[in-house]
């Protein structure tokens, strides 16, 4: 139950954060403009964009955890 | 004889006046048309040079924007244009700190060994332009500039189509007013294969693709005294 809660939160983290298929980043680039040259140069501002390799982590993070709870553990006396 | 028909001629003071008006101002449009040296750090921070590969998951797009050098150029004579462009190594930035590590370190552009990224104007061909409309403070001139483009350490001989305009009497506009000079706007657009310059030639091309494009567009200023 509790890696499915984390799959789900996982899930929901990276969808609120802009359903990112790319890598991870912590910038994005917002274009500005120089109105005398019409320039358009790139700035960096920072902002923590989660991609899909760190979905997949935390996906087989809960898959290892669901996977524990069948490992036979034996009772204590 | 004919010398001696001109020696028969007087000058009335009006005429005089005329002539000497009249050399001022080919003094002048002489002095107007020599090459001006644009200095391209500019102060504002407009100046970058973009990058975009494609790679395994999605392209990656970065900048380069620690631009310097000069040009010289002529709004009169434009294929006489020459210069140098470089770009600090160490400025390139993409939207992921590791991946900008990665990117800077020696395997890939190895910014400490080789920290420019130069392009030197050796030439100009197809140069084609003329003023926009009838305001003759704004000029386009097209061209394809050849060069030697250097790039962690290699050499090699490129030739990219470029784009100048000329905004005279823009850069207080710009910055402050009473400074007086004239601005040079430099666009361009190549691609280049990292694997010519030594970036892991023939290594991981199924992650981050050989071809890299390069996109510039960058001002320089000419102050004037």
């Amino acid at each position: 139950m509790l890696s499915g809660i984390i799959a789900l939160f996982a899930f929901a983290y990276w969808g609120a954060a802009g359903f990112n298929k790319g890598w991870t980043k912590d910038k994005i680039t917002v274009l500005q403009k120089d109105e005398i040259t019409g320039i358009e140069y790139p700035t960096f501002q920072d902002y923590f964009q989660p991609g899909v390799e760190l979905l997949t982590l935390a996906f087989f993070f809960c898959v290892a955890l669901f996977a524990i709870t069948f490992i036979p553990w034996r009772k204590a006396r | 004889m004919a010398q001696g028909a001109l020696s028969g001629l007087s000058f009335s003071p009006t005429m005089k006046k005329s002539s000497l008006i009249l050399a001022s101002l080919s003094l002048v449009a002489a002095l107007s048309a020599a090459p001006q040296s644009f200095d391209f750090k500019d102060p504002k921070g407009v100046n970058a040079v973009q990058f975009h590969l494609d790679s395994l998951l999605e392209p990656i797009a970065g900048t380069a924007s620690g631009v310097t050098g000069t040009v010289s150029y002529d709004s009169e004579a434009p294929a006489a244009t020459t210069g140098k462009i470089i770009v600090s190594a160490d400025s390139l930035k993409v939207s992921n700190s590791t991946m900008t590590e990665h990117l800077l370190s020696d395997g890939w552009i190895d910014a400490k060994r080789h920290p420019e990224i130069t392009f030197e104007l050796t030439k100009l061909a197809n140069v084609k332009g003329s003023a926009i409309g009838f305001d003759t403070s704004k000029s386009t001139v097209t061209a394809d500039a050849t060069g030697k483009f250097t790039l962690k350490g290699v050499t090699k001989e490129v030739t990219v189509p470029v784009t100048f305009t000329y905004l005279r009497d823009a850069l207080e506009k710009r910055t402050k007013p009473g400074n007086k000079g004239d601005l040079l706007v430099v666009r361009g657009e190549f691609t280049i294969n990292r694997g010519d310059y030594g970036i892991k030639p023939g290594q991981n091309e199924d992650k981050v693709s050989n071809e890299i494009k390069l996109t510039l567009a960058i001002v320089g200023s000419a102050p004037k005294a």
